[in-house]
């Protein structure tokens, strides 16, 4: 039998990170068989990722509204993106503030020593 | 130390201020008035688009009104984002109260002044959020993991043959 059409469509693989064991590929919106190239996914090299294939078409999912979910899977995914960025720009923030303290510290410190070797100096004299 | 938005090596610039050296750091150091910006700018611009583009978009689709679609995650950021915005960035008990996820996050009577590590929750919770719209349709199939387990997630393209 066409595994196309006996599984599902695969639409998108959405990935999801948990606390957990790797699991592999597991289906989130559909089902695929155990035929299906993506039963048995090369394991991502961090341990508790899990991969869900979005699928279509398949029994499990006839009493789902497909066409609602794969339109907000769109929609989240900008939604996704965004909210990485906001990490990104969070994360080197906070190496550039590090970053900051770090060399006035450099520099008041350098000063610090400058005035002591000077007053040294002066005790000397 | 003088601060300007201007190459300082031309003439007849405008200096932004004048600040003093150990100020400066303590401005930039960690929880520092800075950083407090940024995560109160990241707090705030979460919840716009969420609430003012994602959040129509995924009522129309489910053919509902905006409103009706709830995520406790989501209505912390709300809570948050009001206080920032209309209080001073300080929450009050009384909103505080009203926290049902980030309790954990702030405190109430003071300012939101998130760590590394409650920022940290803050984005984890958002993409739990996501995740619970995404399990919407398909949290009762077996293997589907809970929301609450997730802490990263992502939308991986297909590769067109």
């Amino acid at each position: 039998m066409d595994d196309t059409h006996h599984f599902g469509r695969l639409v998108d693989y959405v990935q999801l990170r948990v606390r957990a064991q790797p699991r592999g590929v597991e289906a989130l919106l559909g089902l695929r068989g155990p035929s299906s190239q993506f039963s048995n996914p090369t394991r991502a090299p961090n341990t508790n990722l899990r991969r869900y294939a979005v699928c279509c078409g398949s029994r499990r999912t006839m009493d789902m509204d497909m066409d609602k979910a794969k339109a907000e899977l769109e929609v989240l995914r900008a939604f996704i993106d965004f909210v990485n960025r906001q990490v990104g720009v969070y994360s080197d923030c906070l190496a550039g503030f590090q970053g900051n303290v770090v060399r006035v510290e450099r520099q008041v410190l350098g000063s610090v020593v400058l005035l002591c070797i000077e007053s040294k100096m002066g005790n000397l004299s | 130390m003088w601060a300007s938005v201007e190459d300082p090596a031309r003439p007849d610039i405008i200096q932004h201020r004048i600040i003093r050296a150990d100020e400066f750091i303590n401005v930039n150091s960690e929880r520092g008035f800075n950083e407090q910006q940024v995560c109160w700018s990241i707090i705030v611009f979460i919840f716009a688009y969420w609430d003012e583009e994602i959040r129509p978009r995924i009522a129309a689709i489910r053919e509902v009104k905006p409103n009706d679609i709830l995520i406790d995650a989501l209505g912390d950021l709300r809570i948050l984002r009001k206080s920032i915005i209309h209080n001073g960035g300080v929450l009050s008990a009384a909103e505080y109260a009203k926290l049902r996820l980030l309790k954990d996050v702030c405190e109430p009577s003071a300012a939101i002044s998130p760590s590394h590590d409650q920022m940290h929750r803050i984005f984890v919770a958002v993409k739990q959020a996501i995740s619970a719209l995404i399990l919407e349709y398909t949290g009762h199939l077996p293997g589907a993991p809970k929301a609450g387990e997730v802490v990263e997630i992502a939308i991986q393209n297909v590769r067109k043959p």
